[in-house]
């Protein structure tokens, strides 16, 4: 078989796993559907407390703009926010693994940090960034960096001390170390720390938008289920949560997708 | 028994010492190797040679005493390839080269020319796990031959291989010394192979090292491969008898 032609064979067969991988999910899924039509038919719950899931895609179904729209703002901030969080988390566990003392005073104060719950600091976020996009990627950020940080750290950390030995040998310079050895030898580690950290964002970003996000034709979901919810239009916040939901899975689908094709390369062997 | 001047000389240790804690790796060692020679050091496991080549090699700092060598590029072979697992093979050769800043074109060139050296033209974009442990190494040779070295340093670089790749390694290595005529020191346990390297073999003592004989091996081989087998295996024989004898002796 020619190399191309086992390719094209691994990605069919890939292809058909995901599918059967799909099948469980997918039936899990419809039947909290029926359940939910079944609980609410057969109590008569008010909307209010509860719509019925046709009544879900009814309300998303007549005007789908708005809902789009929304998701297309938190999707950005999302994005944008994630990828803050990516570089500057690597630079930082990078700086944070130049020297032991630099992370023994500075790790710790990390680790305090993300302890504080966000929606306590939220608040200052708009005292500092305005209401509107910068405070709501700042809280993204906030959110989802410590993954990357501990996971990049934890990577430099693990590299083959002979290869160190090698580019000592080689007369290699610290960032020559770092860029050709450190960062290379830990991808895989921080690649994990992506993906818990894709998880993270959107959760990031639509508690941003609770607090901080302006109101409007460009509202974005957390905004939406904040409007929604004080209107008592539940089916409303129903169509909103489900949207946040998909742009949080994209994230992670992305991340995971482009994991697995960067570590294809670089744990060959291993 | 080396009668080089201090000029010629492209190694000197003088009462060179190493301790680990309360436990002495290396006891005063004094050495003079010459420039574009071929030295090997036999000894017993754990006896001190390789912190010995280690130290030659600046990897490691003498307890006292001192090392001076006329300047030029060092090389340093380890007992495994050390190949970074996510780069072809072209580019980790080119690696030594890249470190120092030579331009990415010139790099790569002179990277092909050194894997041609050992006998891998074809396998410039495979990757380090594609390739049996025999090419790793290979590969690692090229690596140290790539910067042109005055001085190669090996510690036992092919004791993790089969006989027979083994042996093929070898020769290759004498052939290049015998071209490219840089000053090498091996590390080795094994006697046959120090006598068909080397053309001067250094006998150490169990821990902590001293040199216990120093002795000259017939120059067997001007050029392995022009030798008939019988005559190779021959005087490999005579020499390992020769140097066996030596180091027996040395002992008394």
């Amino acid at each position: 078989m020619t190399p191309r032609a086992s390719i094209r064979g691994a990605m069919r067969a890939r292809i058909l796993s995901t599918m059967r991988a799909c099948i469980g999910p997918t039936a899990t899924i419809v039947t909290a559907i029926a359940a939910w039509a079944i609980f609410k038919y057969s109590f008569s719950v008010k909307d209010f407390m509860l719509p019925s899931p046709l009544g879900v895609a009814r309300v998303f179904l007549e005007d789908p703009s708005p809902f789009l729209l929304g998701m297309r703002e938190t999707a950005i901030s999302a994005v944008i926010g994630f990828s803050i969080a990516v570089v500057g988390g690597v630079l930082l566990g990078s700086v944070l693994s130049l020297s032991r003392t630099i992370e023994r005073s500075v790790y710790p104060v990390t680790l305090l940090f993300q302890m504080v719950p966000l929606v306590a600091i939220a608040p200052l976020l708009v005292i500092w960034c305005g209401f509107g996009r910068p405070a709501i990627i700042a809280s993204t950020v906030i959110v989802s960096i410590f993954p990357v940080i501990a996971n990049t750290l934890a990577g430099l950390r693990a590299r083959d001390p002979k290869l160190d030995e090698l580019f000592a040998v080689l007369g290699a310079g610290r960032l020559a170390c770092w860029w050709k050895l450190a960062l290379p030898s830990a991808v895989a580690s921080i690649v994990t720390g992506l993906r818990i950290s894709a998880g993270l964002a959107t959760i990031g970003t639509i508690s941003g938008e609770f607090i901080a996000a302006e109101g409007g034709p460009r509202a974005p979901l957390g905004m939406l289920i904040m409007t929604s919810l004080r209107q008592f239009q539940t089916d409303r916040v129903f169509v909103s949560v489900a949207l946040a939901a998909c742009v949080g899975f994209a994230l992670f689908g992305f991340v995971s997708v482009a994991s697995r094709v960067l570590l294809a390369r670089w744990t060959r062997g291993r | 028994m080396n009668s080089n001047t201090a000029t010629m000389c492209s190694l000197k240790l003088a009462g060179v010492s190493r301790a680990f804690g309360a436990v002495a790796a290396v006891d005063s060692v004094n050495l003079s190797l010459a420039a574009g020679s071929f030295t090997a050091m036999v000894g017993p496991s754990g006896c001190g040679k390789t912190t010995l080549l280690r130290m030659m090699g600046e990897l490691e700092i003498p307890s006292a005493g001192q090392i001076s060598r006329t300047s030029g590029t060092v090389s340093f072979c380890f007992q495994e390839p050390r190949l970074l697992p996510w780069r072809t093979l072209l580019e980790n050769v080119a690696l030594p080269l890249e470190l120092t800043g030579v331009e990415r074109h010139e790099r790569l060139e002179r990277a092909a020319r050194a894997l041609a050296l050992v006998q891998l033209d074809d396998a410039h974009t495979r990757y380090p796990h594609q390739l049996s442990g025999g090419m790793q190494m290979r590969a690692s040779i090229a690596r140290a031959l790539v910067s042109r070295p005055q001085l190669l340093l090996l510690d036992e670089p092919f004791s993790g291989l089969d006989e027979i790749t083994r042996h093929e390694l070898d020769a290759e290595l004498r052939a290049l010394w015998e071209r490219e005529r840089f000053t090498a020191i091996v590390v080795t346990h094994s006697i046959p192979e120090a006598a068909f390297l080397a053309e001067r073999v250094l006998v150490f003592s169990p821990r902590p090292a001293r040199v216990v004989a120093d002795i000259a091996t017939p120059m067997i081989v001007r050029d392995a491969r022009a030798w008939t087998s019988d005559a190779l295996a021959a005087c490999v024989r005579e020499a390992s008898t020769a140097l066996l004898h030596a180091i027996v002796e040395a002992r008394r």
